[in-house]
């Protein structure tokens, strides 16, 4: 990349380049190839298994890759972590754990405080404006666990957002998450955008897809489509992506998969 | 320093050092794992005694092959975790049981090294739990948030660019420096009582970590003072006293704050009825994402 060398023009915010991830003998992903620009979004969609946490695992460094290669902000994965922020599905955390939404959206500061110290003021006014933009301002002192499917999921987008990242993955953030709470995370993801982060975000929902993401990646092992979203979301190029007719594309766009 | 003396002091430095290091033991879901270890623990401190070495340095040893054992077996596909653990657990204990009555006029002794006798501990002991405890608080002091940020969330917590493996080993290994200085106060089979019950304790009072410690603290101070004078005042024995003490203490608190969410109907400790189905804290631990 001689963009990468120029210092006039930034790096694209994500850029892969034939990637290929396996498991063993199992080959998860094959020759992914796509670039993401700063302030752009891109939703990866395919269905269960078709690797797209794979692929986020391997944007954050944490899967070897079998092929290709991955630079994020110009650099390596394990090289650009503390400016990519990761938000998981809120349903996978266990929502017993003794500890209060402030808390949670804190952890988005850890690396910026580091080990021995303590938070700073502008650590806490960070997490308070994180809190703030996803519309929970008033929750901060509440136990995450008691908080809505929904809420918890804006609350875990609000940690990605106190870390100040200038890529930012979500997985499946719109999960059984209710529409006041839907809306919530794509005023809050809108936001980012408009600031320069670039955006990565694995969706079931191609009316998400639409509202919140210039590109899509389309993804089942291999890629059956990497571009802009209206040009890219065909009907036909759905169908190879899950599969003959395991697809019924309803009239709002939602990709509804039998198995 | 008589010897009740210094029973009065193991007791509450081994319950400030057990209550700390309780709440991150069930903050982790690590209570079975940490009876297996105790358990596993035993014929390390046997052998030790046999081969005329160190008791700590013998059982520390033996509890760091059974920790790097099961985080081994675990990683097998098809072997859960748990299943690994019970095998640990029930063979390591039988080890020790053969040890001990390979021995001729050992086995008398047995009883030392399975319920422990506080009464007996000398400065030696007082020292190695101080020495510990100072390992606990730098653990908490330097990691005590990345520790509750790993447990809360495994996944983000490698996500963050963190080293999971690193900060599990760290706490696998304090755990079991904390089982090897518990042995000789109250024995390889109740050490999980002063390693567990606090925090479970604790956990029925509050949702907040800071306080949850101070609570597990507390009690198992308060556990291992009151075992103490009830172990003096009618000769039984301490080890035992003090872990019904405990059992006692729990089995309280889960009565009365019970019926206070029955009486004031608090939705403060509640979660939505939509979550019921969720994994509570007795769920499968997370060993399965060490490293």
């Amino acid at each position: 990349m001689n963009t990468a060398t120029d210092p006039q023009v930034p790096p694209p915010a994500l850029d892969l380049d034939e990637v290929s991830v396996a498991y063993g003998p199992a080959v998860a992903l094959e020759n992914i190839d796509g670039m993401v620009a700063p302030g752009e979004a891109v939703a990866l969609i395919g269905p269960n298994g078709a690797g797209k946490s794979t692929l986020i695992k391997a944007i954050l460094g944490l899967v070897p890759l079998a092929g290709g290669r991955i630079t994020v902000l110009g650099r390596p994965p394990a090289a650009a972590r503390r400016d990519v922020a990761y938000v998981p599905q809120a349903d996978t955390l266990d929502p017993e754990f003794p500890i209060s939404v402030g808390q949670v959206v804190l952890m988005g500061r850890y690396r910026r405080i580091g080990w021995l110290r303590r938070a700073k003021a502008t650590d806490k006014e960070a997490a308070r404006r994180a809190l703030e933009q996803v519309g929970l301002a008033d929750r901060a002192r509440h136990r995450f666990g008691t908080l809505s499917g929904g809420q918890r999921q804006r609350v875990l987008l609000a940690r990605a957002i106190a870390a100040e990242p200038r890529l930012l993955l979500l997985d499946e953030p719109f999960n059984g998450v209710d529409a006041v709470s839907e809306q919530a995370l794509l005023d809050a993801i809108a936001r980012l955008k408009q600031d320069g982060a670039a955006v990565v975000v694995s969706t079931h929902d191609l009316t998400l897809a639409h509202l919140a993401c210039e590109e899509v990646c389309l993804l089942n092992r291999r890629q059956y489509g990497f571009g802009p979203t209206n040009a890219t979301l065909t009907p036909h190029r759905l169908r190879a992506t899950y599969g003959g007719h395991a697809l019924e594309l309803r009239g709002d766009r939602v990709i509804v998969a039998h198995s | 320093m008589t010897a009740v003396d210094r029973a009065i002091l193991e007791a509450v430095l081994l319950g400030t050092v057990g209550g700390l290091i309780s709440v991150q033991i069930l903050l982790r879901r690590l209570p079975f794992f940490t009876l297996a270890m105790t358990h596993a623990t035993f014929p390390g401190v046997v052998l030790a005694a046999i081969a005329g070495v160190d008791l700590y340095a013998g059982g520390g040893l033996f509890g760091v092959l059974v920790v790097l054992g099961v985080l081994a077996l675990s990683r097998r596909p098809g072997q859960g975790t748990t299943t690994a653990i019970g095998i640990v657990l029930s063979a390591g204990f039988a080890l020790g049981v053969v040890l001990l009555s390979a021995r001729d006029g050992f086995s008398k002794d047995l009883t030392a090294y399975t319920v422990g006798q506080i009464l007996t501990v000398g400065t030696g002991d007082l020292t190695a739990v101080a020495v510990v405890g100072v390992i606990v608080l730098a653990l908490l002091s330097v990691a005590g948030r990345q520790l509750t940020f790993r447990a809360f969330d495994p996944g983000g917590y490698a996500a963050a660019g963190y080293r999971p493996t690193a900060i599990d080993m760290a706490l696998l290994l304090t755990v079991e420096a904390v089982i090897i200085v518990a042995v000789p106060a109250v024995g390889a089979i109740l050490a999980v009582a002063v390693l567990v019950a606090p925090a479970a304790i604790a956990r029925l009072w509050t949702h907040d970590v800071t306080a949850m410690t101070a609570i597990a603290v507390a009690s198992g101070i308060g556990s291992g003072l009151a075992g103490v004078l009830i172990s003096t005042r009618y000769d039984v024995a301490t080890g035992g006293a003090i872990t019904v003490v405990t059992g006692t203490l729990f089995a309280l608190s889960l009565a009365a704050t019970t019926t206070w969410t029955a009486v004031t109907g608090s939705r403060r400790g509640r979660r939505p009825a939509a979550d019921r189905s969720a994994p509570a804290t007795t769920g499968p631990s997370h060993l399965e994402e060490v490293g």
